[in-house]
């Protein structure tokens, strides 16, 4: 605006600037308010439109770990009860045995019915050792077999055998499910149960410690105390020592039990802490790209009347010119 | 003193009347009329003529003399409506190219294609989560889908840069031919002034058209003028001359009309007569024709072009990536596994081509080396390379922020010189525009200026009748 001359169109055109000003700021403010968001594009706010992406990558990441955490609790709670079973069934299998080894095997009747419920019980502890959750077996690591042990009661997982200085060598099995639940390295949880370190494998299994115990108690030769011509051990021998074989079974599915409880606490721990990172994600989210919307309907509001008012200032200032007042 | 002199000074006094009364009504009339400037009829007292040496008495002078009609414009405030114009259509359209860019971004949103680059990674978790199990052919088909949707989404932005770059072209070639339009104007209307200027005839209705003509030019090329003493302006751009006197030089663009081959022949603005490079000033044409720059290594080049190399990188660096880590695992039947993504065409833009190789969950990676069929390692360790500081999100997030920031800069600057443009022009017509209030009360003036001629002739035949009937009563 200049010092000293104003006309007419200056006026007119000065007017539609501050109106059309005016109309843009109120079109903005309206965007705002309807679509809920400060930041709808990156040159609204260049810095905060980087963090937005940032955030929004993480809260896709982080409703991805919940799935992850979900189904990690499903194989958990899979493995935590089968191995509940996995232990009542074998104190039971031992509880038989010392049954057998004390008072139960006076009659060869008697021994016969005792090896029918071993046999049972192991096989039912078998089913439990192959159970499988969603189609895979969960207790045979990452294989893709669909039993986690055969009939000759071998491991089916992968393994891994390594020497020792001493010259034996060890094999344990290898690679376990995991489930990510973070995205740091240590992020990960194992949701199987390790099948190899639990039921054993092959004639060291849980499975053929029972078996030899039912083969003892059908030996023909038990009332005459002969030993077996393979093993050289007499039936009795080998029922009390199925005793220790099978405590030692117990501790070995335990021991592993009390790992898959571990893992389940980490899990419901990951699962608790995923909700609270979802919550803190969300505020953050609508700190940087959300308005406020009390700020943003107040602004509205304002600008509401400012563009009235500029209508109506406008309107009064541009009809009358000298024109109207000489008659 | 004659007796009858008092009648041809009232009479020139009718006269001068009547002409500003005209020229009253041609400010009027074009009140509303752009570019037009407000004139004003300029007056002096007619001084005692030779005669009057030889009265015995002085004379108050016989009358008023018209001596022109001047046009009021201020040579100062219209050179500044021309440079500020420059100013404000170099950023205003650099602001829309890069608006126009930044818009088919689609940031910040929950559909752009950092969503899809999530969802992407999301997926290769899922398939390491679903391995082995009865959902793994879904999961599988999940990712390929995903996989897509990264490869059309890429391909989708490529072509949507390539496209704008197009419209820019053909927009900047119409700015081109209003440039030779507007030059071609000047130089007419230069031979027209010059020739009525030296007839002595009124031009300044010409000089109007011109004046507008030359702001035209100065907002699309930044051109400055200079006047000559014939009434010709001479018309400047990048220190060579567009319009000289009655003549103009052309220019043209050069440069590939393809996008796919402007990398090696850049567009540009050259003279037609010698083909050497004109350089602008800046105007609208200059940022038309830096948006249409080919990319360069700083990520400083034309705007269409650097989203379209975006998205190129982005292309290569996921397909590298992805494809990297899937030869070091194995699929889920226990074979290598081969590349998860694959280019249709390896010599074009990777953007365009990129295209998901594996067609099932046979061919997908997901075990590590030994660790079983139904391991997900490799799977998860795909996963992850979305959070890499060097992976296909990062560059994507830091190129949807350096745009952002290039388009909040250029629409700021644009904000800011459109002010000053726009007080250039309160001032121009602050001391050039039609005062309506002030057209009246001049109508007023002359009109009563009119009224008191007539009357003063009036009274002069009044004087002269009493004393031509003195003696006959």
């Amino acid at each position: 605006m200049s010092i000293g001359r104003v006309t007419t169109s200056q006026l007119w055109t000065s007017s539609a600037t501050n109106v059309q000003a005016s109309k843009a700021r109120l079109s903005q403010l309206s965007d705002q308010a309807s679509t809920g968001l400060l930041v709808t594009k990156p040159s609204d706010d260049p810095a905060a439109s980087a963090a937005i992406l940032k955030v929004l990558s993480q809260q896709s990441a982080n409703t991805q770990y919940k799935t992850n955490i979900d189904d990690g609790i499903g194989w958990l709670s899979s493995a935590d009860s089968t191995m509940t079973t996995a232990e009542n069934l074998t104190r039971q299998a031992k509880d038989l045995v010392i049954q057998a080894a004390n008072s139960g095997t006076s009659s060869a009747t008697s021994r016969q019915a005792l090896a029918t419920q071993l046999e049972g019980v192991r096989d039912d502890l078998l089913g439990a050792a192959n159970t499988q959750y969603n189609g895979r077996s969960i207790f045979a690591g990452t294989s893709d077999s669909p039993a986690a042990f055969d009939a000759a009661y071998a491991y089916q997982g992968p393994e891994r055998t390594t020497a020792n200085p001493d010259g034996t060598t060890t094999t344990t099995a290898v690679g376990s499910v995991q489930r990510r639940i973070g995205s740091g390295p240590g992020d990960v949880v194992t949701v199987s149960a390790d099948g190899r370190a639990a039921f054993g494998t092959g004639d060291d299994s849980v499975f053929a410690q029972i078996s030899a115990v039912i083969a003892a108690l059908r030996d023909p030769g038990y009332d005459t105390d002969t030993p077996d011509a393979t093993t050289g051990v007499t039936p009795k021998d080998a029922i009390t020592a199925g005793i220790d074989r099978l405590g030692a079974a117990l501790t070995n599915i335990s021991a592993q039990h009390a790992i898959v409880g571990a893992n389940y606490a980490r899990m419901t721990g990951a699962k608790a802490q995923n909700a609270t990172t979802a919550t803190a994600l969300e505020t953050q989210r609508s700190g940087l790209q959300d308005a406020d919307t009390t700020k943003t309907l107040l602004d509205l509001k304002t600008q509401e009347l400012a563009y009235q008012t500029a209508l109506q200032v406008t309107a009064q200032v541009i009809q009358p010119t000298l024109m109207s007042f000489l008659r | 003193m004659s007796t009858f002199s008092g009648l041809g000074t009232a009479a020139s006094g009718l006269t001068a009347a009547r002409l500003a009364l005209e020229v009253t009504g041609q400010n009027v009339a074009n009140a509303n009329t752009e570019g037009y400037t407000r004139q004003r009829v300029t007056q002096s007292p007619m001084a005692q003529t030779a005669l009057a040496t030889y009265a015995t008495q002085s004379s108050v002078g016989d009358g008023v003399l018209v001596t022109g009609v001047a046009r009021l414009n201020d040579a100062v405030v219209d050179a500044r409506v021309r440079s500020t114009a420059a100013t404000a259509s170099y950023w205003s359209a650099s602001a829309n190219a890069l608006g126009t860019v930044e818009t088919a971004l689609n940031e910040p949103s929950t559909s752009g294609l950092s969503s899809v680059l999530n969802k992407f990674w999301g997926a290769w978790q899922s398939m390491a989560n679903a391995v082995g199990t009865k959902s793994a052919e879904g999961a599988a088909s999940n990712l390929i889908a995903q996989g897509q949707l990264v490869a059309s989404s890429v391909s989708a932005g490529y072509t949507a840069a390539s496209t704008s770059w197009s419209d820019a072209r053909s927009a900047a070639g119409l700015t081109v031919t209003a440039i030779n339009d507007a030059a071609g104007q000047v130089a007419d209307l230069n031979k027209s002034i010059r020739a009525l200027t030296a007839a002595g005839s009124n031009v300044n209705s010409l000089l109007d058209q011109r004046d507008t003509a030359v702001t035209k030019l100065a907002q699309l090329t930044g051109a400055t003028t200079r006047p000559n003493a014939d009434g010709t302006v001479d018309v400047t751009v990048g220190g060579n001359l567009l319009v000289s006197g009655v003549t103009t030089r052309k220019v043209e663009l050069t440069g590939d009309a393809a996008f796919s081959t402007t990398s090696t022949t850049p567009v540009a603005l050259q003279w037609a007569d010698t083909k050497t490079p004109v350089s602008l000033d800046g105007g609208e044409l200059a940022a038309r024709i830096a948006a249409l720059q080919p990319a360069n290594a700083d990520g400083t080049g034309g705007v269409y072009a650097e989203a379209a190399k975006t998205y190129d990188a982005i292309a290569s660096s996921i397909a590298t990536a992805v494809n990297t880590a899937s030869a070091t695992g194995y699929t889920s039947k226990g074979q290598p596994a081969g590349d998860f993504f694959s280019f249709t065409s390896p010599a074009g833009s990777p953007a365009l081509n990129l295209t998901v190789k594996a067609a099932s969950a046979a061919d997908i990676a997901v075990a590590g080396k030994d660790l079983g069929n139904s391991d997900g390692t490799v799977a998860d360790a795909i996963s992850q390379l979305g959070s890499a500081p060097d992976s296909p999100d990062a560059q994507w997030a830091g190129y949807v922020s350096r745009i952002g920031s290039q388009s909040a800069t250029a629409t700021a600057r644009a904000s800011t010189s459109q002010t000053a443009a726009a007080a250039a022009t309160d001032a121009q017509t602050s001391a050039s525009g039609v005062d309506l209030d002030e057209e009246t009360s001049n109508l007023v003036i002359y009109q009563h200026a009119y009224q008191a001629s007539a009357r003063v002739i009036s009274t002069i035949n009044d004087i002269l009748d009493t004393l031509i009937n003195m003696g006959a009563r």
